[in-house]
């Protein structure tokens, strides 16, 4: 027979329910977001050569130590890194143009880290992603370099002369003008429309003529450099829909999102016809599918509820086209998701009110 | 109902996956390799005299008494008292208070009838059944009432006892009578194991009960991935009128709000015990105990109980009589080590670890896990959250329990009340999904009871309020009575007494006294004039 003194010292130990747990946690929720990455990632660093790596590594490895160094003035203890701010050092990285100077993700880094991230309070605590505020801020500081993609010519072809250009510090921009006007950024456009390469807009010149008022230059994280782009994109579009299919990631705002943009598209032909040409551009001439995917659906920044998350990536996708189509602004990513993010609380808190009101009233009838 | 509006539930009963939940590998399959077993009796048998959500019962026997099996050992009048009766011949050998765990998170010091049993045999009452065909609503009604029989959720967030659900149903009209045996915590198969080994008894139980309630259609709801459990329930079923539904393989489908909502194709409201939108909710060992009592016409003195986990040899289910301590039933199942065990008690997502196995087995025990080592998951440091959104996601309820997390952490209880905490079922789906492993299901465990309180407090401060009020209000009203009343006896008085004080009245009447005293003074002098005329005519010269 079993002691029954024994019994009670023994299973008196603390524990509480639930007695069982999923096993998932954030490690292996970034393992896969990085799994996922990789198709797109390799192929932008054959495509466009070393610089993307370089651009990676720093962003990872500063983004890792700035966060420990104001963790620890802060005095906030951490427990391992920071699996989630790899994920947006990674997207940051891919971001800026691979040819640009050490200096650019450097400074980027630190503003996503510090300012977007923890001066907000940290893990789960901020507004907007932290990728995209620093993106924007380098878009400002260092407009031309952060707008001069390379061709993607493929490693083997790579010129690894301009490889010299990274360790230089980046052209000083003649923003002095640009400030004095009323509106600077349409004076930043002008000078980068003629500052363009000529053979890249021979490149897409047919793209320009399909899409005419599409100022490719301008509108997106790249031009659209035809194959290399696409085949990234669709290397991103295999890693989104991985996430999707083992659920690391919500459906609900990348489907929105790509969604809107193709209704836009066919409310700018009647929906007439299916604009194959603009179409393609929107998605696989610039970064489209790796904000979609790993940028709408981040934690912190964008909704939670499944509803939330439908209107956060159809406004997502609406700002997007309009201010590719139309604005003076020459990103629109990273703007778009800016003010997605300004919306996401006010989508989740309302459908938080709706369902706990629909409670309510399903519980006021029974009584 | 109550306001004459009729709730619409479907012809045709059927269950889906509700928003949220979560899959849970099945681990019943231990406990249901083996049929159920009769528990050979053990030494001491401690019988609790109250049971959770009732009045104590008062003993009707004492210390030194030799009772028979299903004879009486407590009971009342009152219908707030489920009586308990001896679920094994023996003699009483003490009456004390012990501490029971009743609920996840609370102990009660329960008086308790400890039963030394006999060792030579059972020897029961003669008891006799009867045809429920036979008998009259009523009769079924107050034969089922003193059975003590407690109906219970299958995760034992509540229980009542079947007297008051009975009465309650009678008063409102039932449509739907639902025997709720689905079980989706991975562990428990109490429920799959009766409906496979007794679908009979419970067919004939759930046909009793939905006489005695007077619903006009009743059905029995059980895991579609149980499948010899349907296949029995279904053969039973043939050339019945009961309904047999089954409920989709996730957790939490057996919360008897969500089998509610989805069979009512409603909004599923957080859901007491008793009729909610013309439908009530028994366990399907409500049905079985209910059977044996019209049948055989014996009272409720045990009940299914699993034990399982790896640590045991062989897992299965027991038919426990009520008082039998656990570890009796964990040494019957060969548990190894005991003492290094963490046994867990009614659900592996939202049961609780037990402190001492000495506790007896009631009513509302659906099963024990002794766990081995490595099976069952500690508990790990929490991390800050990172607002994954995969509580939302999982929630049954429409809740967000990040949010909640953060408002019951801030103990914001006016937000907390807009937030629907009052809502959530306390499965744990929340926190088994959570990465970041933030103690969610207990934390909102403790912010729903303070809430609880809370409430209880404001509806006691609002009656005593109440009852200020209205003694402001009547002494208000007393005293206007009491200046009304003066202010009329004072005119009745004055209407009496004579007319008052006038100036007019006066001044004539002063008048009138200068006018006569003018007239005695003139009439004294002309008599004076006569008689001292010289002499008054000498002074004045």
């Amino acid at each position: 027979m079993i002691d029954a003194n024994t019994a009670n010292a023994e299973s008196s130990r603390v524990t509480h329910s639930p007695f069982l747990h999923s096993g998932y946690n954030s490690e292996r929720w970034s393992q896969q977001q990085m799994v996922a990455l990789l198709p797109g990632a390799l192929l932008s660093l054959w495509f466009f050569g070393p610089g993307v790596a370089i651009n990676i590594a720093i962003t990872v490895v500063l983004g890792l130590l700035t966060a420990r160094a104001l963790n620890g003035m802060a005095r906030q203890t951490s427990k391992g890194a920071d699996t989630n701010l790899i994920i947006m050092a990674i997207v940051l990285g891919l971001a800026i143009p691979p040819g640009a100077s050490i200096l650019i993700p450097v400074v980027g880094t630190v503003v996503m880290v510090a300012l977007g991230k923890q001066l907000w309070g940290g893990t789960g605590q901020y507004p907007f992603h932290p990728a995209m505020v620093a993106y924007l801020a380098l878009l400002l500081l260092f407009s031309d370099q952060m707008l001069a993609w390379p061709e993607a010519n493929g490693l083997l072809q790579f010129d690894w002369s301009t490889l010299a250009n990274k360790v230089l510090l980046p052209n000083p921009v003649p923003l002095v003008d640009g400030l004095s006007q009323a509106t600077p950024l349409l004076d930043l456009q002008a000078q980068l429309d003629s500052s363009a390469p000529q053979d890249l807009l021979a490149a897409t010149s047919n793209l320009n003529t399909a899409t005419g008022n599409l100022n490719t230059a301008t509108g997106t994280f790249y031009t659209a450099a035809g194959l290399p782009m696409l085949l990234i994109n669709l290397g991103f579009l295999s890693g989104g829909l991985y996430l999707c299919y083992t659920r690391a990631i919500a459906w609900q705002a990348p489907v929105a999102a790509l969604a809107s943009i193709l209704f836009c598209c066919l409310l700018s032909t009647g929906f007439l016809s299916l604009p194959g040409e603009l179409l393609g551009l929107h998605l696989f001439a610039g970064h489209l599918l790796l904000v979609t995917f790993w940028v709408t659906t981040e934690l912190s920044s964008s909704a939670k509820t499944a509803r939330g998350r439908l209107l956060f990536g159809v406004i997502f996708g609406c700002v997007v086209y309009f201010i590719r189509q139309s604005g003076a602004v020459p990103d629109g990513l990273a703007s778009a998701i800016i003010i997605a993010n300004l919306a996401a609380p006010l989508l989740d808190h309302r459908s938080r009110v709706a369902s706990a009101t629909a409670a309510a009233q399903a519980a006021a009838e029974d009584t | 109902m109550l306001f004459g509006r009729r709730h619409s539930i479907p012809n045709k009963l059927r269950l889906s996956k509700v928003t949220g939940g979560i899959q849970i590998p099945s681990r019943k399959e231990l406990s249901l390799r083996s049929r159920i077993m009769p528990t050979p009796l053990p030494a001491q048998l401690i019988i609790p005299l109250q049971q959770v959500g009732a009045d104590s019962a008062i003993p009707v026997v004492a210390v030194g008494d030799t009772v028979r099996k299903y004879a009486l050992l407590a009971g009342s009048e009152s219908d707030a008292v489920v009586p308990v009766f001896a679920p094994a011949s023996g003699t009483v050998i003490a009456l004390h208070q012990q501490h029971i765990t009743v609920a996840a998170n609370r102990q009660a010091s329960i008086e308790c009838l400890v039963l030394q049993t006999d060792t030579g045999g059972d020897e029961s009452l003669a008891l006799s059944g009867h045809d429920y065909r036979q008998l009259s609503p009523e009769d079924l009604c107050s034969l089922l009432a003193s059975a003590g029989i407690i109906d219970t959720e299958t995760a034992s967030k509540d229980t009542q006892s079947l007297a008051t659900l009975l009465t309650e149903a009678r008063k409102t009209n039932v449509e739907l009578l639902v025997i709720n045996g689905i079980e989706s915590d991975p562990y428990m198969s109490s429920e799959a194991a009766i409906a496979r080994e007794y679908a009979e008894a419970v067919i004939q139980g759930a046909a009793i009960l939905q006489v005695a309630t007077g619903a006009t259609r009743c059905a029995i709801a059980i895991s579609a991935n149980q499948q010899e459990s349907r296949a029995a329930l279904q053969s039973a079923l043939s050339g019945s009128s009961i309904e047999l539904i089954a409920a989709p393989d996730q957790y939490p489908a057996h919360d008897l709000g969500l089998v509610i909502g989805g069979l009512t194709r409603s909004t599923p409201a957080t859901v007491n015990h008793g009729v909610n939108q013309g439908v009530l909710g028994l366990a399907m060992h409500t049905a079985l105990a209910a059977s044996e009592r019209i049948s055989n016409g014996k009272p409720c003195t045990s009940r299914i109980t699993t034990i399982t986990g790896m640590a045991t040899q062989t897992p299965k289910n027991f038919c426990v009589p009520l008082g039998t301590p656990v570890k009796h039933l964990l040494a019957l199942c060969g548990a190894r080590d005991i003492a290094a065990t963490t046994v867990v008690s009614q659900s592996a997502l939202n049961g609780y670890a037990m402190q001492s196995l000495d506790e007896p087995i009631a009513q509302w025990h659906a099963g024990f896990i002794a766990s081995a080592e490595d099976e069952l998951a500690n508990p790990q440091e929490p991390e800050p959250c990172i607002q994954c959104g995969h509580c939302i996601t999982v929630c049954p309820r429409p809740l967000q329990p990040n949010q909640l997390l953060a408002l019951t952490i801030k103990r914001d209880w006016q937000q907390l009340q807009q937030s629907g905490l009052a809502d959530c079922i306390e499965c744990g789906a929340c926190a088994y999904v959570c990465p970041s492993h933030l103690p969610l299901l207990q934390t909102f465990r403790a912010g729903r009871e303070e809430l609880q309180l809370r409430q209880h407090g404001m509806q006691r401060s609002n009656y005593w309020q109440q009852r200020f009020n209205a003694h402001q209000t009547r002494e208000a009203q007393e005293k206007t009575q009491q200046l009304e009343a003066q202010r009329l006896r004072k005119e009745q008085a004055n209407a009496k007494a004579e007319p008052g004080f006038s100036r007019q009245q006066a001044r004539s009447e002063i008048a009138d006294a200068v006018a006569r005293v003018k007239a005695r003074r003139l009439a004294s002098d002309k008599a004076a004039t006569g008689t001292g005329k010289s002499g008054h005519s000498g002074e004045e010269q």
